[in-house]
């Protein structure tokens, strides 16, 4: 059966359990994948994503249906992670030294061989490496990279979801791309990668 | 706007094939935990009416003016106390000495 999302709001309003159920399992893989797409791994999905929806739901008469209800979600879930990011005070300073070799290799592989699609290790290897150098940027670099080069969305799109002005984004995005590219550069200069 | 380096662009497109991989779907008894706690809390703010509530934050806020001026008001008035008793030791002199 289809799910109707108009008559599951209309109920989940009417404080019906069941409806808010179903909004959860419909929603979920939208919300879980901006968790973990724009939080560190050391964070638990699970219990962002219960804070997430208890704030969707907190919400749900600010939403009057004029927007898609995913880019609503979308930006409520947005705002969640940049607001955590900007909690975690102190981020994990990881040291060179501790790049396991699987990062090098990773490197090395598609270095040699740019066009091919990856191993499932090499995969996580390049996941795990891109993850360790995003948490080195400030929460606002952190998500710009995300929106914009992981998840390639436009200025337009990013500009919308986060409520950023289009000058912020671009500034941001430049400033973002320069760090990783000198970060990068350097675990390389140095002979980690 | 500068761009990513073309490396690091590669390494970007392959984490991107493990997270293709990763499941979506909510665990088991998530969404039923969550649908509880939010009936718990909409059950809370039915029972609770709003003129209470309205009338808790209200008596918060008052709670921490009075506290706030009360603070202020004693230690004005112990500047004030300190004034009067604290002699100074010209002042002394004189009053014990020149005229007493």
């Amino acid at each position: 059966m289809e799910f109707d999302l108009a008559d599951c709001l209309a109920r989940v309003r009417r404080n019906d359990e069941a409806a808010a159920r179903d909004l959860v399992e419909e929603l979920h893989p939208l919300v879980i994948k901006i968790v973990r797409g724009h939080l560190p791994r050391r964070l638990d999905e699970e219990d962002v994503t219960q804070e997430i929806f208890m704030k969707l739901f907190a919400k749900l008469d600010q939403y009057h249906g004029n927007v898609p209800i995913g880019h609503w979600v979308s930006r409520v879930a947005l705002n969640h992670c940049y607001n955590l990011l900007r909690a975690q005070r102190s981020r994990p300073e990881w040291r060179m030294a501790d790049l396991p070799e699987e990062h090098a290799a990773v490197v090395e592989a598609q270095a040699t061989d740019p066009d091919r699609d990856p191993h499932p290790a090499e995969a996580l290897g390049a996941r795990e490496l891109v993850a360790r150098l995003m948490d080195l940027l400030r929460p606002r670099e952190r998500m710009l990279i995300q929106l914009l080069d992981i998840e390639e969305r436009s200025i337009e799109e990013v500009r919308k979801l986060t409520g950023w002005s289009a000058v912020l984004v671009r500034v941001g995005v430049h400033r973002a791309r320069k760090k990783l590219n000198s970060l990068y550069r350097k675990l390389k200069s140095e002979g980690k990668l | 706007m500068n761009q990513l380096d073309p490396e690091l662009k590669r390494l970007i497109r392959w984490s991107r094939a493990a997270d293709a991989d990763a499941a979506t779907e909510a665990p088991y008894g998530m969404a039923v935990r969550i649908a509880s706690r939010w009936r718990a809390m909409v059950v809370q703010s039915e029972t609770e009416p709003a003129w209470w509530r309205q009338f808790q934050v209200t008596a918060a806020w008052l709670s921490v003016a009075i506290l706030v001026i009360g603070a202020s008001v004693w230690t004005s008035r112990l500047e004030t106390d300190l004034g009067a008793y604290t002699l100074t030791p010209a002042y002394q002199l004189i009053a014990k000495n020149i005229a007493p």
